[in-house]
């Protein structure tokens, strides 16, 4: 096994890391004072700091989760708060600095935005180091830039929706982000403009013993559509790190907002991560919400459907390696009567891995009418590994359809054959079977997006066989 | 002049689960003929075709099996797949998320007959065409949510475009209704040829009308008990197994 | 402050030393170590205990509860109205009844005595069969939760059945729990150990006059099935509508064994019902089906367990739910697959019915697989009647009651068809008519006030 797990360590590609070249940095550990360094350091207003430090006692007061993943490794003493990379944001690809610069160039990063984004923004740590926004977006009003920026330019509509939708006290990891968050995006979307290809946002973790801990909210107004995509990296470090993001979307009526994430952490990051969205008349959220990195991750995208006709999408893929669990889900929570929820959750575990899916369901008495259907699948490619799904569902409305089904099988015996018999060799028959397993997910990603995928996990499955 | 690569099968036996099911088949199919295997249900006609094959489940437990001077039985099935052996599925599995086109594509690469991608769609629809099955299907799963005819169907079209140079249909026919049937048994002629030697193991002689065998053998208990020509398909059609099984069983085991 | 003194015969100290008295010593102690064990665990809590996230039992106050009603509390009409239930469904059967006051009838089993079946009460079982006993006991340990600590301590009577190596049962045991009046603390047992390649139909019912007194059943049936044994379970929760009952029915199958459990939850206020199967040697294989409906303010909680330890085991649960008024139901299943139960199977499909606005219910299906050569998958659906098949038998002339008492009962027949015995099939569905019915539902008819 040891071999196995070096094997992908080896494997991923994104394991390198650069010099520390950071400009500040707040002491190690979390008290009061790091809070208010951070928040002095950022010039905010006094409602944030108030706001920084009311999470951070919630923080204090509340238990570790006594479900899901196993979090005793985290040392909240031993973990840097806040790091900043550079002084300045840039706005042009040449202003960042040389070795950050390469960094993401090693990710793809400006061929991207040239080939297919309307817009990008490049987090270093705990700073947004990059973002750029295509013209004719901007002029239709359309914002898209981190979340400090936000705070300071659209004060507003900012603290309008800031920690409305996922308030400090909904849990521990919630709590800890909104006490030091940085970075992060701030996305506008005014009404009826359609914004028709990807805005995307980089995360990537680069000292040791990081925390990151962005907050993105995005906003669409009446009729809006936007697709926003973040994608994860961190260098392999012996110690871990923390990562844990709040995201809070608001859908006003009609809106649509599509939400897709590519997380490939290294495997020495905890990923706990909150996500939630609120669909308001006739409005619909999509979570498209990929899980292959971290050493944990605890992620359970929502989405309250708060007005008729609202409808929401999660579309769940996890792989866990050696080392790995992924618990991962979805929730659907239904407000309103008329409101529809679909969730289609893969997942493989392979080498000793662990996937879980973990959702929940719920209808409210006022909410007639309402189909929510739930689809879980799961594969488990060796007898190390493990498979769980942990589904509530609670129904207080006598007018509703809920489907829940799961099931959890390995490749089979026959599949393989078939694909061998027609000289496939069994390794590609078996990535073939594992590509095939996740392809309602990565239909669902721009083509760029799946090719990358579909590379990450043949990077995976190799060390799987033999 | 070089033999034609042929098919041998000698003495085979085979279990499966611990079960033995072939107690000793002989058979020899060179390229450029077609030779049906018959015999009662649980005779191990599709235990042979598995064996054939190099199914994980079926342990061969004597005797020797070849194509074309190599020896088949310490081949995996890909192995088999790459010397030329093609196994038409009696019931095709279905394979979620993998379209039937990038599967094919796959398969041509391991085989080593890729096409340029043009000439690749281009075959593949006109076999299509021939078979009756609607462009669709290309970008579908590989035989999922595919009615019994469409499974075989697409079984044929792969042997079509695939080109091996044996090829064994395990009950390619049944299931079929009489144009679906003369729908496969086209595509089957069309592939008959000097190159390829082909096994079609039936349970009815229905498929023979269309297919004119050269030999004809009746498989039992796991053996070879007769062979003939096409007028043994012939007396089975008219009379059924038992004479020809009776007379057998009557012969020194 | 005041003082709160004992209540006589209530749930405590002085209940268990009247149990230790003439029991065998590895009795008595274990009833001590139960008591003990029991005030020192905490009462589930919704917030800590993940399986009591939604259903709250901290109003229960079990000590204010009499386990000894002194020997003035008769239940002969109690025990006679058990008893022609049992006539109705299974007149063959023999009959085994107890009461608080423990085991009270023991009836036609002149048959099953001459094939070597042993029946009779616990305490007996302690003296005569204490091996067999301590087996079975074995498997529902007191440490394990407060409830089961609490059952342990104060068991009284109840059914004991043991079938000897390759017996076949003849005719079902039938066993019969039953309790009148406000304030009754019952601990139901039924114990039945099946011996290698044995076989018996155990019926197991629970029931107390209709009405809302205001009582507690903690119950457990431990269930033991050797090698090849075979063992059909029906399990009838019938209490009235003010009983709490907490039960804990576990079935550990050996090799080869099968085991068919059939539960019907129709009574009590509050149900939390444990319906487990350890699938503890090579082969064995288990259905669990279970029809409920509920009503009125009833809190119906049901909680599975298919526990897979051992290879090529299968299980198939089936739980199908109707809920009317303002009634809650929740269901909690887990199928555990060990890491060496390779090739197994294991199912679960729990539909519910929602019967009328503020009718709720929750469904919490989980997996945990640990072995990759595994078939598990599970359901779960939420529904509720279709307008369109009430309007098609409308149309046809069916009053509305009806149609929806047709919809309803099509909706529990394929569980009902999974029913092991056909007298209790058949009773079950007579009563569950009465229930979608809206006639006076759970509990037995009779004018008894206490036993």
């Amino acid at each position: 096994m040891a071999v196995e797990a070096h094997e992908l360590t080896k494997d991923y590609k994104y394991g390198f890391h650069d010099a520390d070249i950071s400009v500040f940095r707040t002491e190690k550990g979390l008290s009061e004072a790091v809070v208010a360094a951070i928040s002095d350091h950022k010039h905010e207003p006094e409602w944030m700091l108030r706001f920084r430090l009311k999470a951070l006692a919630h923080f204090q007061k509340r238990a570790m989760p006594a479900w899901g993943a196993d979090l005793s490794g985290i040392d909240f003493d031993n973990i840097y708060y806040y790091v900043k990379p550079v002084e300045e944001q840039s706005r042009s690809w040449d202003d960042v600095p040389a070795s950050i610069k390469e960094t993401f160039d090693k990710l793809g990063i400006p061929e991207a935005e040239r080939k297919f984004l309307a817009g990008v923004s490049a987090q270093y740590d705990s700073e947004v180091v990059y973002h750029n926004i295509r013209e004719d977006l901007g002029k239709l009003g359309v914002v898209f830039g981190d979340c400090d920026t936000g705070l300071r330019e659209h004060p507003e509509i900012f603290r309008k929706y800031f920690g409305t939708v996922i308030p400090p006290n909904d849990n521990k990891f919630a709590a800890l982000n909104s006490a030091v968050w940085s970075g992060g995006s701030f996305v506008y979307v005014p009404a009826g403009v359609r914004v028709d290809i990807p805005l995307q946002a980089y995360f990537r973790i680069n000292s040791d013993n990081m925390g990151q801990f962005e907050r993105t909210l995005i906003i669409a107004e009446e009729g809006a559509y936007v697709h926003y995509i973040e994608g994860c990296t961190a260098p392999n470090y012996s110690s871990d790190s923390l990562h844990s993001a709040v995201v809070e979307i608001i859908a006003h009526k009609d809106a649509h907002v599509r939400y897709t994430t590519i997380q490939n952490w290294s495997d020495n990051v905890y990923n706990l991560v909150t996500k939630r969205a609120v669909a308001y008349q006739g409005a619909k959220v999509e979570w498209i919400d990929g899980n292959l990195g971290s050493k944990v991750t605890m992620k359970y995208p929502a989405i309250y459907l708060m007005g008729e006709h609202a409808h929401g999408e999660v579309l769940s893929a996890a792989f866990a390696g050696p080392g790995q669990h992924q618990d991962a889900g979805a929730k659907c929570i239904h407000v309103a009567p008329h409101t529809t929820s679909n969730i289609v959750s893969r997942s493989i575990s392979k080498g000793g891995g662990r996937t879980s899916y973990r959702g929940h369901i719920k209808v409210y008495p006022k909410a007639e009418d309402v189909r929510v259907n739930v689809r879980c699948d799961a594969l488990l490619l060796d007898e190390d590994s493990q498979s769980d799904t942990y589904p509530y569902m609670d129904v207080e409305n006598p007018e509703v359809t809920i489907g829940h089904e799961a099931t959890v099988s390995r490749v089979g015996e026959d599949q393989i054959f078939y694909l061998m018999s027609r000289g496939i060799p069994e390794q590609d028959a078996t990535a073939l079977i594992v590509n095939g397993f996740f392809e309602p997910f990565v239909k669902e990603l721009p083509m760029e997006y799946a090719v990358e995928l579909n590379r990450l996990l043949a990077v995976q499955m190799e060390g799987s066989v033999g | 002049m070089p033999e034609r690569p042929t098919l041998v099968v000698e003495g085979l036996h085979a279990a499966v689960e611990g079960k033995e099911i072939l107690r000793g088949v002989d058979l020899r199919v060179p390229a450029g003929e077609v030779h049906a295997l018959m015999g009662p249900n649980g005779s191990g006609k599709s235990t042979l075709a598995y064996t054939l094959m190099g199914h994980p489940k079926y342990e061969v437990t004597g005797g020797r099996a070849g194509f074309d001077g190599h020896d088949l039985l310490p081949l995996s099935a890909d192995e088999r797949a790459r010397l030329g052996l093609f196994l038409s599925f009696q019931y095709p599995t279905a394979i979620p998320g993998v379209t039937t086109v990038n599967f094919l594509r796959a398969a041509l690469k391991a085989l080593g007959k890729e096409l340029p991608a043009r000439q690749f769609l281009q075959t593949l629809s006109s076999e299509m065409a021939t078979l009756k099955i609607d462009e669709g299907f290309r970008a579908r799963y590989i035989n999922d949510g595919f009615s019994g005819g469409e499974k075989k169907r697409m079984e044929i079209l792969q042997l079509a475009v695939l080109r091996p140079r044996m090829a064994i249909l395990d009950e390619t026919d049944s299931g079929l209704d009489i144009d679906a049937l003369r729908t496969v048994a086209e595509g089957v002629n069309r592939v008959i040829g000097e190159d390829i030697g082909i096994l079609l193991i039936t349970h009815y002689s229905r498929i023979l009308e269309y297919l004119r065998p050269d030999a004809v053998h009746v498989l039992h208990h796991g053996r070879v008990v007769a062979s003939g020509g096409h007028e043994l398909a012939r007396r089975i059609e008219s009379e059924g197994y038992d004479p020809i099984l009776g007379a057998a069983a009557g012969a020194p085991a | 402050m005041s003082i709160q003194l004992p209540i006589a015969g209530a749930v405590g100290a002085a209940a268990v030393e009247a149990r230790r008295a003439g029991a065998p010593a590895w009795l008595a102690e274990r009833r001590s170590a139960a008591w003990e064990a029991f005030t020192e665990l905490p009462m589930p809590s919704p917030q800590r205990d993940e399986d009591w996230r939604r259903t709250d039992v901290s109003e229960l106050r079990l000590e204010e509860y009499i386990a000894d009603p002194g020997t003035a509390a008769a239940g002969e009409a109690l025990l006679q109205a058990m008893s022609q239930l049992r006539l109705r469904a299974a007149p063959e059967a023999a009959f085994v009844a107890s009461t608080r006051r423990g085991l009270r009838r023991r009836e036609g089993t002149d048959m099953l005595d001459a094939q070597g079946v042993i029946i009779c009460s616990l305490d007996d079982a302690a003296v005569q069969h204490p091996e067999q006993l301590r087996r079975a006991l074995s498997t529902v340990p007191p440490e394990e939760s407060k409830f089961l600590a609490l059952w342990n301590a104060l068991w009284r009577g109840g059914c004991f059945v043991y079938v000897p190596p390759g017996v076949e049962a003849r005719v079902p045991v039938w066993a019969a729990h039953t309790a009148a009046g406000a304030g009754a603390a019952i601990f139901p047992a039924t114990v039945a150990v099946l011996d290698d390649r044995a076989s018996l139909t155990l019926i197991d019912v629970y029931a107390s006059p209709a009405g809302d007194d205001d009582m507690v059943s903690v119950a457990a049936t431990p269930l033991v099935l050797g090698e090849g044994a075979r063992l059909d379970y029906c399990l009838l929760q019938q209490w009235g509508m003010g009983t709490w009952h907490v039960a804990t029915h576990r079935a550990s199958a050996g090799r080869d064994a099968r085991l068919r459990f059939f539960g019907a939850t129709l009574g009590a206020r509050l149900q939390k019902a444990y319906w487990e199967v350890l699938l503890d040697g090579q082969g064995a294989e288990a259905t669990l089906t279970g029809i409920c409906f509920g009503d009125g303010a009833q809190h119906l909680d049901h909680q599975s367990l298919q526990d897979h330890r051992a290879p090529q085991t299968r299980s198939d649960l089936l739980l199908k739910v109707a809920v009317r008024d303002e009634a809650r139901s929740i269901y909690g299943g887990l199928i555990e697959v060990q890491r060496r139960a390779q090739q197994s199977d294991g199912y679960v499909q729990n539909r519910n019915l929602m019967l009328s606005r503020g009718a709720r219910a929750s469904g919490i299906p989980r997996l945990e697989i640990k072995a990759d050569d595994v078939r598990c998958s599970h359901g779960v659906t939420a529904g509720h009647i279709d307008n369109d098949q009430r309007f098609y038998l409308e149309s046809r002339g069916v009053p509305r009651a009806e149609a929806d008492r047709l919809i309803v009962r099509g909706f529990m027949q394929d569980a009902l068809d999974r029913c092991p015995h056909q007298g209790v099939r058949e009773l079950l569905t007579e009563l569950l008519d009465e229930e979608i019915a809206g006639h006076p539902v759970a509990g037995v008819s009779s004018d008894e006030d206490v036993a």
